[in-house]
C-alpha cells in the first residue's frame, strides 16, 4: 500500500480546522472506529496566532487529498512517499 | 544612458558585470527589445530550451521605476521557449523591476546550469548565491516566505521572483511568479529557470534610477498621468479588473467556450467582473507606482474553494481558461484554481486549454482507436474530466506540476496532448494555446494571433481595442478589411516599444499613440527621440524576434484547424471561421512589413539596421 507523508506549513496555517473536519480517518476516529486520528488541532500556536493542525498517525492516511485540496491557505500537503 | 547587466554564470557559480553602450540601447531601448536582441546574438542556433546553452534575460527598461502614476513597474523576461522552441518572452506586473534597478542592475541574465538548487539575492550591488534545497518542492508562496525569513526582510521590502513545482519539474508552460500572483505566465520561462536549478531571485537596494533631463521627463510624466487619470477605462479597470471583459466579449460572441466549440457562454454573467466585484472582492491593488490598480484582492465563501482572504483574484484570461472554456460557471472554483496554479507556478491559459482538450478527448473517447482509449483511461487513473465540472481540476493541476500519471502528458501543453491522442481539437498558433478572444468573431485577432512571434497571444497586438472597445477608433469586428493589417502591424510595433521602455500596456488604452511617450522617453534617456523613432524601434524589435524564429525553423503564420475550418455555431458570429481573415489580411500584412512568406527581406533588414543578421535569411 502507498505511504503518505503529510507536511504542515505551520507559518501558513490559520487553524480553521477545515482539514481536520474533512479527513475521513479522523472522522472514523471521532466515531470510535479507529484508535488514532490522522489529523487533529494541536495546542501549539502558529505564526498567525492560531492553534495549528498536527499529524498524529500518518500511517492511516489514505491519500484521498481531501485535506490539502480544501485547505484555503495551501498550508497542508499530502505527498506520496 | 547607462544600462548595467548582471551576468550570472550558474555552471561556475560566478557573477560578471556588463554595460550596454548607449548606441545599442537606443536601437532596442531595454526590456523586451534588448532582451530579444541579446537572445538572438547569444543563444546558439538549435539550443535545447531546457539545456545550459539557453539563457534567461530578466529585464527592466529606461523608464522602469523612475516615477509614479504612469505604470512603470513591470518586468520583462526573454529566453528560448520550451513550449514553442521559438522566441519566448513574457511581461510581468508587480514591483520586481523597480527593485532590481534599485539593487544596482538594470537586468539579470541567467546562464549555464547550477549542479544543485540555488537561489540568488542581489542587495545594493552585491549578488550572492544561496542553497535552495529547503525551498525546492515548495509552492511560490512558501518559497517567498522562507526567503524573507532567512534574510530578515519584511513583506514590502525588495522583490522576489520564484518558480513553483511546475518550473522545477520542467512543465513546458511553467510560469515565473512574483508576490504570489504576478506572473510571467506564458511561453514556459519558468521551466527555463527550473532547468538551471534556480528557485528564486531576491532584489533590494536604494540606488535611484537616473533620469537624464528632469524637466522634460516631468513634463512627459504629467502628460501621461493626466490623460490616464481622466479616462473612463481607468475606472472600469479599477472597478472590475480585466474581468470587465467577460460580458463585453460574450456579447459579441467571442468568448471561447467548451474548448473553442462555442462563442457564447450562458453562465458568463456568473463569472463576470461584475459578479466578482459584487460577491468576492475585498480590495484592489496596483503594480509599482500605478494609478489604475487593476489587481483584484478577493475572498471566497465556499469551503471547497477556499483561498486566504485578500489573496489575488483571477484575470479575464484565467476566467476564460478555467471557466467558460470548461463550461464552468462556478466563480469560486476559478478563484481557487487561480490561486493554486499561481502557487504551483503554471500558466493558467495553457493549463486551461490543455484540460479543455482533455475534456473533449474524454467525451469523445469512444471515437479514439482502442489502444489510445485504453491508454487515456489508464493514465487518468479514475479521474473524470467533464465539461461543466471543475472538481477534478485540482487533482489535474497537482498531477501536471509533478508530472504524475496523466500529468506527464498534460505537462507538454494542449497541442502535444491533442497530437498524442490523434485528435485535432486544439486552438493554437505556433504551438501556444490561444487566449480569450475567438478570432472567428474578431477578425483582426486572427491576424494578431497568427503573426505573434511568441505564438498564440493577445498582447503582441491587442486588436480588441479597436475592434471592440473603440480605441483609438471603432471598427466592425466581423469585417475583413485589408486596412486592418496596417493597424495590427502598427500596434505590434508600438507595443514592442512599450514593452521595452517598459510601461504597462493597459495605459495605452488611454494613451494610444507614440506621441504620448516622446517626452517621457527623451527625458529619461536624454535622447532626442521622436514618435517615428519609437515606432521604428518597435518594428526593429519585431523583426529581431521574427529572425529568431526563422533561425529556429519557424512553423509560419497559421491558426490551427479548428479555427479555420469549424464555424462558430452560436452568437452574433454564427457561421464564421477565421479562414477568410487570414487569406485577406496576411498578404496585406506582409506587404506592410516588407516580408515575403513571413520572412523579412534583405531590404527590410537594411532599412532597420539589422545587417548583422542577414545570414539568417
Ligand atoms: S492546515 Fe489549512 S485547513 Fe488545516 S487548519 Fe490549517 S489552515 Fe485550516
Ligand atoms: S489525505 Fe485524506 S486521509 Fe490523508 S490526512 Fe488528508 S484527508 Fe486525511
Ligand atoms: S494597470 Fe494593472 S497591470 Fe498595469 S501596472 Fe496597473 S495594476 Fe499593474
Amino acid at each position: 500500500m502507498a505511504k503518505w507523508r503529510i507536511e504542515v506549513i505551520e507559518e501558513f496555517c490559520k487553524g480553521c480546522e477545515i482539514c481536520v473536519k474533512v479527513c475521513p480517518i479522523t472522522n472514523l476516529y471521532n466515531a470510535g472506529r479507529v484508535d488514532k486520528p490522522v489529523l487533529r488541532m494541536s495546542d501549539r500556536f502558529g505564526y498567525q496566532g492560531y492553534p495549528v493542525v498536527e499529524v498524529v498517525d500518518p500511517s492511516k492516511c489514505t491519500g484521498c487529498h481531501l485535506c490539502d485540496y480544501s485547505c484555503p491557505d495551501l498550508a497542508i500537503h499530502v505527498i506520496k512517499e | 544612458m547607462e544600462f548595467k547587466i548582471l551576468r550570472v554564470d550558474l555552471s561556475g557559480l560566478k557573477f560578471r558585470e556588463e554595460k550596454i553602450d548607449d548606441k545599442t540601447l537606443r536601437r532596442f531601448l531595454g526590456g523586451r527589445g534588448l532582451g530579444a536582441y541579446l537572445a538572438l546574438k547569444e543563444i546558439p542556433k538549435g539550443a535545447n530550451p531546457l539545456g545550459p546553452e539557453n539563457k534567461l534575460y530578466i529585464m527592466s527598461g529606461p523608464v522602469t521605476g523612475t516615477a509614479e502614476g504612469f505604470e512603470a513597474g513591470r518586468t520583462h523576461f526573454v529566453g528560448k521557449s520550451p513550449l514553442t522552441g521559438l522566441i519566448g518572452e513574457s511581461n510581468m506586473g508587480g514591483r520586481f523591476a523597480p527593485w532590481m534597478r534599485r539593487s544596482g542592475y538594470d537586468a539579470i541574465v541567467l546562464e549555464g546550469k547550477a549542479d544543485r538548487p540555488v537561489w540568488i539575492s542581489v542587495i545594493n550591488g552585491e549578488p550572492r548565491f544561496h542553497d535552495a534545497s529547503k525551498l525546492w518542492g515548495r509552492g511560490v508562496h512558501h518559497a517567498e516566505y522562507l526567503i524573507r525569513k532567512e534574510l530578515g526582510v519584511g513583506p514590502k521590502d525588495g522583490g522576489v521572483v520564484a518558480i513553483g513545482q511546475a518550473g522545477e519539474n520542467l512543465v513546458r508552460y511553467a510560469s515565473i511568479i512574483h508576490a504570489g500572483s504576478r506572473a510571467a505566465g506564458r511561453t514556459g520561462l519558468g521551466a527555463v529557470m527550473g532547468s538551471k536549478n534556480v528557485k528564486a531571485i531576491f532584489v533590494m537596494g536604494d540606488r535611484q534610477p537616473e533620469v537624464a533631463d528632469r524637466e522634460r521627463f516631468e513634463k512627459g510624466v504629467e502628460h501621461l498621468k493626466e490623460k490616464i487619470g481622466k479616462h473612463p477605462i481607468k475606472d472600469a479597470l479599477n472597478k472590475y479588473g480585466t474581468a470587465v471583459l467577460v460580458n463585453i466579449i460574450n456579447q459579441i460572441g467571442a468568448l471561447p467556450t467548451r474548448n473553442w466549440t462555442k462563442g457564447t457562454f450562458e453562465k458568463a454573467e456568473d463569472i463576470s467582473g461584475e459578479a466578482l466585484a459584487e460577491k468576492y472582492l475585498v480590495g484592489t491593488r496596483g503594480c509599482w507606482g500605478c494609478q489604475i490598480k487593476c489587481g483584484r484582492l478577493v475572498k471566497t465563501d465556499d469551503p471547497k474553494w477556499g483561498v486566504p482572504e485578500g489573496s489575488k483574484g483571477p484575470e479575464y484570461e484565467t476566467i476564460f481558461a478555467v471557466g467558460s472554456n470548461w463550461e464552468n460557471g462556478d466563480l469560486q472554483s476559478i478563484i481557487r484554481l487561480n490561486h493554486l496554479l499561481n502557487d504551483l507556478g503554471m500558466d493558467t491559459i495553457e493549463f486551461g486549454n490543455t484540460v479543455a482538450v482533455l475534456m473533449e478527448l474524454f467525451e469523445k473517447k469512444d471515437q479514439l482507436p482502442e489502444e489510445k482509449r485504453e491508454e487515456l483511461l489508464k493514465l487518468l487513473d479514475g479521474i473524470r474530466p467533464l465539461f461543466g465540472c471543475p472538481c477534478p481540476a485540482m487533482e489535474l493541476a497537482y498531477r501536471t506540476a509533478t508530472r504524475n500519471g496523466i500529468g506527464e502528458v498534460l505537462a507538454q501543453g494542449a497541442r502535444a496532448l491533442a497530437d498524442y491522442f490523434g485528435c485535432d481539437c486544439v486552438a493554437e498558433a505556433r504551438k501556444m494555446s490561444l487566449p480569450a478572444y475567438d478570432p472567428r468573431a474578431i477578425k483582426s485577432m486572427a491576424l494578431a494571433y497568427a503573426t505573434s512571434n511568441r505564438g498564440g497571444c493577445h498582447l503582441r497586438a491587442y486588436a480588441v481595442s479597436f475592434e471592440v472597445l473603440g480605441v483609438p477608433v471603432k471598427t466592425d469586428p466581423l469585417e475583413v478589411d485589408p486596412k486592418k493589417a496596417k493597424m495590427v502591424k502598427e500596434q505590434q510595433d508600438f507595443f514592442a516599444s512599450i514593452d521595452s521602455m517598459i510601461v504597462c500596456k493597459f495605459n495605452t488604452f488611454m494613451t494610444p499613440s507614440p506621441e504620448d511617450y516622446v517626452d517621457l522617453l527623451a527625458g529619461a534617456t536624454g535622447w532626442d527621440v521622436t514618435a517615428e523613432e519609437i515606432m521604428e524601434i518597435g518594428e526593429r524589435i519585431y523583426n529581431v524576434e521574427r529572425l529568431f524564429n526563422v533561425r529556429e525553423g519557424d512553423p509560419g503564420d497559421y491558426l490551427s484547424r479548428r479555427l479555420v475550418e469549424e464555424a462558430l455555431p452560436d452568437g452574433p458570429a454564427k457561421g464564421e471561421t477565421a479562414k477568410k481573415a487570414l487569406e485577406v489580411l496576411l498578404p496585406a500584412y506582409y506587404e506592410e512589413r516588407g516580408w515575403v512568406d513571413g520572412k523579412p527581406t534583405k531590404e527590410t533588414l537594411k532599412r532597420l539596421g539589422l545587417e548583422e543578421f542577414m545570414y539568417i535569411i
